[in-house]
């Protein structure tokens, strides 16, 4: 079953531009406007429990996306379902069904514990004193909030902010999360463990994820499928893994030698040093040019080897290139 | 009953969170204090310079509505419009977009939890203090009991209403201060912060009478003789202001939602 329905969707910004060479008298009266497409004609399903990343460089249109999708922004075109609902038309309806982050936002009481506001969005949701009660012990447990659910929230660090922020969103049990960059500022620790829980939350809890994030980990680990977005376009909408393997282009193959390298030899067509020392050597090979096997026969033949490892290219080389191409 | 119980829970936890703040708490003491000591002492003066009495009214029931004026300026719901400014500002406005609540009723509670502790504190430790120093003015218990509060609620529900408005004005223009702020001194002057209405010349007193930024304030008023005779038409007067600004306040909510979500806020 589509949990998200998205047809045709567009959003259009006007602003007034001024025109340089006339004054201040002239621009006042003569407002000339200017459109800009943010979101331009998209269409995208996604299944009930579905990760996915909605992913694409600054100014893409992931944000207006996120923003049409949870009834804050009209659509200029197009039709949107969330669970069945209009965002726009049944906003009320559609908050309960919904949970948002925005990483760079807090909702949370600065000077109150966590359990007061938990408390607080629990009353708004229309829970009863048990169901928050006990809900906020289930999200407790899970998010391990325990060691710090009773401090004030401006004494907690970014990472635990985090968590008590995701949790704070789960506490009507949302069937789909939005998350607009959630892992931002935070340290390589804190990532881990917020991906974690986002896990934990898809797999225990079946909520949706819908995923708005820079970091290429984040997408890794947490989401099945990647919908990159570029101009207000979709312009790959495919399964994570897939991405991987149909975008890897570069391999990097990295040698350490039985001694050390003296010389080094020029390379066959499609192999590029991108290291070149005594204690190692990293080449990559474009493997639309010579296959990988094919390269490490080459390397062997070159040079007295003592270890090799072949690593593929990151997603994030993938990303940027696609965000090049287009 | 869900509403109110939603209501009373947000506004506690608001008020809860402001009390954690200590500082704010011993300055709005402070600020309430010291503004009273300098006029208190100031009028004390001129009161006696004119036999302790002015326009008909003596120094103790001018003290007393000076009193209940400061007190509703701690409540502070004056301070809705730049809440709802730097939410806009900030852009947190789509974080509360997007909740069973409207973003304008949460804003009302926020602003109430934020200053109802103080509000409360000092009123109970002020009303002490001016019982014990100044002594009670010659009051109609019987009106004056069920009439203040009934015009306080009203003058307070009708502030939240014009500031409310004022505030949602920054949806269409980035700074509403210099609004604010003309607003702000008629309802200061009409409210009688600078002058005590027992002072004004008969064209203020009218426009006190018939403004809504004088309206605000009626509370004040209550301990004054003309109070008993003109309570029926000041409590008819806030509530047709209280109507026009409820329409004033849905024509401009409905418009900033739609000026929020055509042009991203």
């Amino acid at each position: 079953m589509n949990i998200i329905e998205v047809k045709n969707l567009s959003k259009e910004y006007k602003y007034n531009v001024k025109d340089e060479k006339r004054g201040f008298l002239y621009n006042l009266f003569n407002r000339k406007e200017k459109i800009v497409k943010a979101v331009d004609d998209i269409s995208l399903s996604v299944k009930e429990g579905e990760t996915i990343a909605f992913i694409g460089p600054n100014g893409a249109g992931k944000s207006t996306t996120i923003k049409m999708l949870t009834g804050i922004l009209y659509p200029t075109k197009g039709s949107i379902k969330i669970c069945g609902l209009t965002p726009i038309k049944d906003r009320n309806k559609l908050s309960f069904k919904i949970g948002t982050v925005f990483g760079q936002r807090s909702q949370l009481l600065p000077n109150l514990p966590l359990t007061e506001s938990m408390e607080m969005f629990g009353v708004m949701y229309d829970m009863d004193k048990e169901s928050i009660k006990k809900r906020i012990k289930e999200l407790s447990d899970l998010f391990e909030l325990n060691e710090f659910i009773n401090q004030p929230v401006r004494k907690l660090s970014l990472g635990q902010r985090m968590r008590a922020e995701i949790a704070t969103s789960l506490i009507h049990s949302p069937r789909i999360i939005f998350l607009d960059e959630p892992t931002i500022g935070l340290d390589v620790v804190s990532k881990k463990s917020l991906r974690d829980l986002l896990l934990k939350i898809n797999k225990e809890e079946k909520v949706t994820i819908f995923l708005t994030s820079h970091d290429t980990e984040d997408i890794q680990s947490i989401c099945e499928r990647c919908v990159i977005i570029n101009h207000g376009k979709i312009i790959i909408d495919t399964l994570t893994k897939k991405l991987i393997k149909d975008y890897v282009k570069n391999k990097n193959i990295i040698i350490t030698p039985n001694v050390e390298f003296i010389k080094f030899p020029k390379l066959p067509n499609g192999m590029t040093y991108t290291k070149k020392t005594k204690s190692q050597i990293i080449v990559s090979v474009n493997t639309e040019k010579i296959n990988t096997q094919k390269a490490l026969q080459e390397l062997i033949k070159m040079y007295d080897i003592d270890d090799i490892n072949i690593d593929n290219e990151s997603l994030e080389n993938i990303i940027r290139s696609i965000y090049e191409e287009n | 009953m869900k509403k109110i119980r939603f209501a009373i829970n947000v506004i506690k936890i608001f008020m809860k969170n402001q009390v954690q703040d200590i500082t704010n708490i011993l300055l709005d003491v402070f600020n309430m204090f010291s503004r009273c000591i300098v006029v208190f002492l100031l009028y004390a003066y001129i009161f006696k310079l004119n036999n302790g009495v002015v326009n008909g009214v003596d120094f103790k029931t001018t003290i007393w509505s000076m009193f209940i004026y400061f007190c509703i300026m701690i409540l502070n719901i004056r301070r809705l419009d730049n809440i709802i400014m730097e939410d806009v500002q900030s852009g947190n406005v789509e974080m509360y977009m997007n909740k069973p609540t409207s973003y304008l009723t949460l804003s009302f509670m926020r602003t109430l939890g934020q200053g109802l502790f103080s509000f409360l504190l000092i009123s109970f430790i002020g009303s002490i203090i001016m019982g014990l120093f100044i002594g009670i003015p010659k009051l109609n218990l019987v009106i004056f009991i069920p009439t203040f509060i009934l015009t306080f609620i009203l003058g307070q529900i009708l502030g939240l209403l014009i500031y409310g408005t004022i505030g949602l004005l920054s949806f269409f223009v980035q700074d509403i201060r210099p609004i604010h702020w003309i607003v702000d001194k008629f309802v200061m002057i009409l409210g009688g912060s600078y002058l005590p209405i027992s002072m004004f010349p008969n064209f203020m007193k009218d426009l006190a009478f018939i403004s809504p930024f004088g309206a605000i304030n009626f509370a004040s008023s209550t301990v004054f003789d003309f109070w008993n005779k003109e309570f029926i038409v000041r409590l008819i007067i806030q509530i047709v202001w209280i109507e026009v600004f409820v329409v004033i306040l849905y024509i401009v909510y409905k418009k900033s939602k739609e000026k929020a979500m055509v042009n991203g806020g």
